[in-house]
């Protein structure tokens, strides 16, 4: 039931909720498979978002429009989908703003659109310590680390976290990008980063680079 | 000791083209489907702004090349002092000014992420942005209006955190105000809490030299309403109606 999908994903990418809820609601009743949906219209959606976004043709509010509409459908699928060994994320992101600063908005942003990306994400918050994302990769076992920062006096903290990842020995069984305000690519570099992301659609692209 | 001056309860006008421009716009209209939620914003943080702001004169004592001494002697200098040296040259006064929107607002942004709204999160903290910037126009506004009554001409405000400044400048501005009577305090990392806060200096004086002087006459009458210079609004009466109290700064 190609059209059906073709139209749920229309409603992401248009940010149509209400469409979006009601064509996810039709295809079940077509019997159209749930992960289906989720793989062939709402990610695929997301995709182009993202890609929107990076041509400046979307902002902000836009993208949020569309990951609202695919969290109304997602949170149909959901359910159904639950325990399906075909269905596996892109891989666990461990994310968070480094100890010192307490800027969340633009870690936030990035948490949903790797989400939108079928990403599992462990978001430890704002000011988190080395010690704190240390623990968490040992708990979770993530595929990446994101760490944002936006103070020139808080970048640095990233540097920190990279070298307790190092010290705690997990460091070469993670990527970890970067992102902030402060942070550029060469800084990255000097850091030991694997990468790093100017906004919220590049770094579900780089996340997605990074893990494949 | 210097007299600092708070001011509390000001007229802040909230512009929905500056929250759409706080959204990223660019330019561009902004998304009609958002335009409800814009405007309920914008109504939201009518309730939950307090601004005030704390702001002091102090006498400038000489500008050389690594930067402004003031009177009191402070410095400010480091990597900023050449351009502060630019700015202020002809200084006979300076204002530092702290000015915030308080942390009712920034505290909803927060509750909104965590009941996974983050649509209305954003739009209500480029609202919150919006607001501050309003503020700080406000405040900058009646500097230049009092200056202006001491024959003095106000130039460019100067921001630590911007370009041209280290954020690590806060801390000397800080500790020329009172900022604690405002509830704005500073981190160990010179983030400025509530964040929806601004400060900066202002340099005042007859003859300033800078290139670059946007007084409140010069605003008014420039075409150029996205200017991000701009220190009063068209539109914006220059009376001061909050209410101010005069408090001794601890230095």
């Amino acid at each position: 039931m190609p059209g059906v999908l073709d139209e749920i994903k229309q409603a992401v990418i248009d940010g149509n909720a209400g469409a979006a809820k009601e064509l996810t609601n039709k295809a079940l009743a077509a019997k159209v498979d749930a992960l289906e949906i989720f793989q062939v219209a709402l990610i695929p959606a997301m995709d182009e978002v993202g890609r929107r976004m990076q041509a400046e043709e979307y902002y902000i509010p836009e993208v949020l429009l569309s990951a609202r509409a695919m969290r109304t459908s997602s949170e149909i699928l959901k359910p159904l989908i639950a325990g399906n060994p075909n269905m596996k994320p892109a891989g666990k992101v461990v994310i968070g703003t480094v100890r010192g600063d307490l800027h969340d908005i633009g870690k936030n942003l990035v948490a949903m659109m790797l989400e939108g990306a079928s990403f599992e994400i462990s978001d430890l918050g704002i000011n988190v310590t080395p010690d704190q994302f240390v623990a968490k990769v040992n708990e979770v076992k993530p595929n990446l680390v994101a760490l944002s920062a936006m103070l020139t006096t808080t970048m640095m903290g990233m540097k920190e976290t990279i070298e307790a990842l190092k010290q705690a020995g997990v460091r070469s069984s993670v990527k970890v990008m970067v992102g902030g305000a402060p942070v550029n690519q060469r800084f990255a570099d000097e850091i030991g980063a694997d990468g790093y992301a100017a906004d919220a659609a590049t770094a579900a692209n780089l996340a997605k680079s990074l893990v494949a | 000791m210097e007299t600092a001056r708070l001011l509390s309860g000001f007229p802040v006008n909230i512009e929905l083209t500056e929250v759409w421009r706080w959204l990223g716009s660019h330019g561009r209209k902004g998304d009609p489907r958002l335009a409800g939620e814009v405007e309920e914003a914008v109504a939201l943080a009518g309730e939950l702004i307090e601004p005030k702001a704390a702001y002091s004169r102090l006498r400038v004592r000489a500008v050389d090349p690594s930067g402004v001494l003031l009177e009191n002697g402070e410095r400010l200098n480091g990597s900023a002092g050449p351009y502060l040296a630019e700015q202020f040259r002809g200084a006979e006064e300076l204002v530092v000014v702290v000015v915030t929107i308080g942390p009712r607002l920034e505290g909803r942004v927060q509750d909104l992420f965590g009941e996974k709204r983050p649509l209305e999160a954003v739009i209500l903290d480029a609202t919150g942005s919006a607001a501050s910037s309003a503020a700080s126009r406000y405040v900058n506004g009646l500097l230049c209006e009092e200056a202006g009554n001491d024959g003095l001409r106000a130039g460019r405000i100067v921001r630590p955190g911007s370009s041209h400044w280290d954020i690590l400048g806060q801390r000397t501005l800080f500790a020329m105000l009172p900022t604690e009577e405002i509830g704005v305090s500073l981190t160990t990392s010179c983030l400025i809490l509530p964040r929806k806060s601004g400060s900066g200096v202002v340099p005042l004086g007859r003859h300033l030299a800078a290139e670059h002087e946007p007084s409140e006459a010069s605003c008014r009458h420039c075409p150029n309403t996205r200017c991000i210079a701009r220190i009063v609004d068209i539109e914006q009466p220059s009376t001061a109606t909050g209410t101010v109290v005069k408090v001794q700064a601890t230095q």
